[in-house]
């Protein structure tokens, strides 16, 4: 008889630890069996395990996710083939032969499922002797032994145990399947599902079941809830158990036995539960505590250090407590000297006073003393030379020697004070040497000073002699010197000192003739000075200032170190001219030295007090003074130096009117601007200037006189014929745009298309049939709009820029070679010099050259006196834009005169031959082509041609000035800008009546689209104007100069208010 | 140096305080050439005081004034 196939179900779930050994314990019976595994998600390896088994009788299975127990169980039941069905947990065992035991039971057909014993094994599967789990079962096995009731046994508890101890038919599972989704009490509802189902059990009392007890039972994962489900269950099978034959008390008794333990394991359970909450509790509480305690023992850490520093605090309170009682006792003991010494002195301090008021009697008693001449004594004062040569003439006794003072009597100095010279020295040295002038100016007074005690200790007057100053001074700031540097050092000072005397000093004009009369009468000349330079400086000095033979001897204070001021000096000059002191008159500007001193020794002092001299003195001081705080004073002090060179010059005399006007107006200004050109040339250095036609003839004169006169080699200079018409036509080789177009509009005298033509050296007749074509009734037509559509039309038209650019490229050739043949394009960097306003031949020149392809063009700086940054905006690429005087980028409206009247600065710097037109080809190269003298505008130039050179002769000689008194300064451009500015707004705004009449002569014409005479003369408005201020508004407008106007008027309140309506006008537009 | 000139080369401080002053009320700027009402009070006050009290002169005249004075 073939043995019946029996199934065994073995559900996995990690215990990789134990599946080996519960599927070898399977495999050992010696049945006929298959065994299937389903692996539930593990996550220790138990799959690797059940894949390791190579027995065929060996079925496994994965889940993809974790199912539950009861699923996972399910899946296998309904997988198994056997007639009977046996379940293992994953983690238990068989005993050898269980199977077959069971089989042997079932085999009978009396029942449906079977059981047997179980042995309780721990992790390592040896057996547990002694457990609360092994007292359970024993206690539900006395049950079913003493009653052999199922349905008791099973109210009392479980006595299954486990899934494992079930064997049972396939039968009964197809009648009972599925299995309860309980997790804890799925066996123990099957079993009694069967039971009450009427299924027939059996038991089988060996112990054929290992059950393992380990840390991961199931059922020990949550007890409560294991005996809820119990009771859960018990409250639904047990009236179906009650109700089945048998004895009812003995049921109920073991169900309440059940329900009392369930009872009980459950309030122990709670106790438990309770219990390990309490502990979590406490546990986490402890550490707050804990954490609290830390926390109380820092503060209190805190505490005592907040109490030290307290301690501490209080014993700085108390240390400070102390000290401020103690200084409160000094100040009270000093307090109460004080009171003591207010209250005790008081006569003391009277008699002090009385004592000081004694002694300032005493001094302005011994000032009177001193000032106390000998009855015999002739003391006069005169007011210039004719004064004392009255004097002399009258005088009974003859004069035999004439004595005079040099400084300020004979020499009239140009600036004040004198140590201005010295400061200037100074200054020089100092930047020859590189150190602060300050110290080197410090180092000359010590080596002064030092000389002049050690000549009085002598028992000399305080006087000392320039050479010894200079060696001390060189030796003071130099000492590790050599002698070779030391001595080129001495001659670099003294050649500084001897120039800057040579032009702070002028001979006075009357004193020259006076002297040549007085040796006409056979007066014998003696100069006399107090003066630390030496006799052969005083000599040289007086020689190249035009007294050269007229002075006999000369007697120098430094040179016997003696002074006029003691009599020494006189005395000394008397024994070696051999003269009676009252056959000498002295005439001097020092009252003491020269008036009373003389006097006191018998001869004739005569005080010089020329009215001029004190005038000059006062001004010249007074802004010297002033000149520290900046603006205008120092352009002032620069000015007074110049205004008196021009008084003692005899060439500034020139009765002229142009003249005047370029020495006194236009020579500032000019000179300033100049001045400021050489200080941009010597920061840039730029290779070669180019001074350009014609309004930069005049600067060119300037410059190269400046570098004549300075004896600075300062780059070249050269002239350029260029005018803004011929770079023009240059600029259009490529074409005429629209921005180029509408400079030739600017003007607002422009005739339309006619202006632009003409602007760039184009025939206007050669465009007439093409400006007719673009709707231009004729050429010559207005043009207000600039972009006007048939101007836009007619740049567009291919033909215009086709007639346009041959004559533009001819234009260029001929300009690329006159600028090559000046050598413009040999250098790296030039600089274009002009009068300005829109730099237009510098950007023309760029337009034109620096575009091609093969250009060599240099960087170029334009300088220019004014730049209005008008007709082109954009911004160069090949060097920049500096307007000098006036530049708009600024934005100082107080430099605008310059561009309220540009006709007066170009016409005082234009020069006399005509504008450039053009350039022709010659044998030595490219010559320029100017506008013929036959023209109507250039006949009104000549005419007025003498006029402008006496006007540039003036600045010239105002220029010459300028540099001296720049020297004699060391004033910078921008410390005397201002100055400048002001003067340009005089010239401008506030010209007198004269002036006007002056520069309306003048023709001037304009070169750049048209050849119209400008009138600058403001003739127009009448009168009768000023009534009508709208009208008299509307032609102040049309007037190049709207200022002349007003000139007719005595006050410049007239101006003045004109002035500022103008500026709101032009603030009202840029707003 | 006649009036002439000095007025075109030296403006008196009033003249260029008169001149800045369409600035002023015109349009905002930089102070330009206006000389600064300390300044011309500095100016002013020296003036006065060389004008009044010029050394030179002072002594002369007490001098003659001594001079002319009965001798004791």
């Amino acid at each position: 008889m073939p043995m019946p196939l029996i199934s065994v179900v073995i559900p996995s779930y990690n215990h990789a630890r134990y599946i080996g050994e519960a599927i070898d314990s399977v495999l050992a019976q010696p049945v006929e069996l298959e065994v299937l595994v389903r692996d539930d998600a593990s996550t220790d390896g138990s799959w690797a395990v059940l894949q390791g088994i190579r027995d065929p009788r060996v079925r496994i299975w994965r889940n993809e996710s974790n199912l539950g127990a009861h699923e996972n169980l399910q899946r296998l039941l309904a997988d198994a083939r056997g007639d009977y069905l046996a379940i293992l947990d994953s983690d238990d065992r068989y005993a050898p032969g269980r199977l077959a035991r069971c089989l042997q039971v079932l085999e009978q057909g009396n029942c449906d499922l079977v059981g047997s014993d179980i042995r309780l094994i721990d992790g390592e599967g040896a057996p547990v002797a002694a457990h609360w789990w092994i007292d359970a079962f024993g206690e539900l096995k006395a049950v079913w032994r003493e009653t052999g009731d199922w349905a008791a046994t099973l109210l009392s508890g479980n006595v299954f145990m486990t899934t494992s101890n079930f064997v049972f038919t396939r039968r009964l599972w197809q009648r009972l399947a599925p299995f309860s989704t309980h997790r804890y009490v799925h066996d123990y509802d099957f079993v009694l599902r069967a039971l009450a189902g009427g299924a027939r059990l059996a038991w089988i009392d060996e112990a054929l079941l290992d059950y393992r007890l380990h840390a991961s039972n199931t059922i020990s994962e949550k007890p409560l809830a294991a005996n809820l489900e119990a009771s859960s269950l018990l409250r639904e099978h047990a009236p179906a158990l009650l109700s089945a034959p048998g004895d009812v008390a003995m049921r109920t008794a073991c169900l309440n036995g059940q329900w009392a333990r369930i009872e009980r394991y459950e309030v122990e359970i709670l106790r438990a539960l309770q219990h390990e909450a309490l502990v979590r509790k406490d546990e986490e509480w402890g550490r707050l505590v804990d954490d609290r305690d830390k926390w109380i023992a820092e503060r209190d850490q805190w505490i005592a250090e907040r109490d030290g520093w307290i301690a501490e605090r209080d014993g700085w309170i108390a240390e400070r407590d102390r000290r401020v009682a103690e200084q409160e006792a000094r100040l009270a003991q000093a307090g109460a000297e004080i009171a003591a010494f207010r209250r005790a002195p008081l006569k003391a301090a009277a008699r002090i006073r009385a004592r000081a008021a004694m002694g300032w009697l005493r001094g302005l008693r011994a000032q009177w003393r001193g000032l106390a001449l000998p009855g015999r004594a002739q003391m006069r004062r005169v007011g210039g030379f004719s004064g004392l040569r009255r004097i002399i003439e009258r005088r009974e006794r003859r004069v035999a020697a004439l004595s005079f003072d040099i400084f300020d009597t004979l020499l009239a100095r140009c600036i004040e004070p004198p140590e201005r010279v010295v400061h200037r020295v100074a200054t020089l040295l100092a930047q020859r040497l590189e150190l602060p002038v300050e110290q080197v100016l410090a180092q000359r007074q010590i080596a002064e000073r030092a000389l002049r005690e050690e000549a009085l200790a002598a028992g000399h007057d305080h006087e000392c002699h320039y050479d010894e100053i200079v060696e001390r001074w060189i030796a003071g700031l130099l000492p590790a010197a050599d002698a070779v540097r030391k001595a080129a050092l001495v001659r670099f000072a003294e050649d500084c000192e001897f120039d800057l005397e040579r032009l702070a000093l002028r001979a006075k004009p009357n004193a020259r003739l006076f002297l040549a009369w007085a040796r006409g009468q056979g007066i014998r000349i003696i100069a006399v000075s107090d003066m630390y330079l030496g006799k052969r400086h005083l000599r040289r000095l007086l020689d190249e200032l035009g007294y050269r033979g007229l002075i006999d001897r000369i007697y120098v204070s430094s040179e016997y170190r003696a002074g006029k001021y003691s009599g020494r000096l006189f005395g000394h000059v008397l024994e070696q001219e051999g003269l009676r002191p009252e056959d000498v008159l002295h005439v001097g500007d020092n009252f003491l030295s020269d008036a009373m001193a003389p006097c006191r020794l018998g001869m004739a002092g005569v005080f010089l007090d020329e009215r001029h001299e004190r005038r000059r003195r006062r001004r010249q001081q007074t802004s010297a003074a002033l000149s520290v705080l900046g603006g205008v004073w120092p352009g002032r002090m620069m000015a007074e130096v110049l205004a008196e060179r021009l008084y003692l010059d005899d060439r500034a005399k020139r009765d002229e009117v142009y003249f005047q006007y370029g020495l006194e107006v236009l020579g500032p200004i000019f000179s300033t601007f100049v001045h400021g050109l050489i200080e941009r040339v010597r920061r840039d250095r730029p290779e070669k200037l180019f001074f350009l036609a014609r309004d930069g003839a005049l600067f060119m004169r300037m410059y190269e006189e400046a570098g004549a006169l300075l004896g600075e080699t300062l780059p070249p200079a050269c002239y350029a014929y260029a005018s803004r018409r011929v770079v023009a036509g240059a600029a259009v080789a490529e074409g005429l745009d629209h921005a180029k177009a509408v400079v030739g509009l600017y003007n607002p005298k422009q005739h339309g298309l006619e202006s632009i033509l003409k602007t760039y050296g184009l025939n206007p007749g050669d465009f007439a049939d093409l400006a007719r074509r673009h709707g231009f009734t004729h050429i010559g037509e207005r043009l207000d709009d600039w972009n006007d559509a048939r101007l836009l039309a007619f740049l567009d038209d291919a033909e215009v820029q086709q007639r346009i650019r041959p004559a533009g490229q001819q234009a260029r050739e001929l300009l690329r070679d006159y600028f090559d043949g000046l050598g413009f394009f040999a250098a790296r960097r030039v600089a274009l010099v002009d009068i300005g306003w829109n730099a237009t031949i510098q950007r023309f020149l760029e337009d034109a050259f620096a575009g091609e392809a093969d250009a060599a063009y240099p960087q170029v700086d334009g300088y220019y006196f004014a730049f209005m940054n008008g007709m082109h905006q954009g911004a160069l690429a090949h060097g920049g834009i500096d307007g000098l005087m006036l530049d708009v980028r600024r934005a100082e409206p107080q430099e605008r005169a310059a561009s309220d009247f540009e006709e007066l600065f170009e016409q005082g710097a234009r020069a006399l031959h005509a504008t450039t037109i053009g350039y022709r080809r010659t044998a030595d190269g490219v010559e320029p082509v100017l506008k013929d003298d036959a023209a109507p505008d250039r006949q009104a130039e000549l005419r007025c041609n003498p006029h402008i050179e006496a006007l540039q002769q003036g600045v010239m000689l105002c220029f010459e000035h300028y540099l001296a008194a720049q020297r004699l300064t060391g004033f910078g451009f921008d410390a005397v800008r201002p100055y400048a500015l002001a003067l340009a707004e005089r010239a401008v705004v506030y010209p007198t009546r004269a002036e006007v009449a002056a520069i309306s002569k003048l023709a001037h014409s304009e070169d750049f689209g048209h050849d119209h005479l400008l009138d600058l003369s403001g003739r127009d408005v009448g009168w009768r104007d000023f009534l009508r201020p709208r009208l008299l508004a509307r032609k102040l407008a049309m007037l190049p100069w709207r200022y002349a106007p007003f000139a007719r008027f005595r006050t410049p309140l007239a101006s003045a208010a004109a002035r500022a309506l103008h500026l709101l006008q032009l603030k009202r537009r840029a707003g | 140096m006649n009036q002439r000139r000095r007025a075109r080369i030296l403006p008196s401080a009033f003249r260029l305080f008169l001149m800045h002053l369409p600035f002023r009320f015109g349009r905002p700027g930089g102070p330009g050439f206006a000389p600064g009402l300390r300044a011309s009070l500095a100016w002013t006050r020296r003036v006065l005081w060389h004008a009044l009290f010029d050394h030179e002169r002072f002594k002369y005249r007490l001098v003659r004034l001594r001079q002319r004075l009965p001798r004791r």
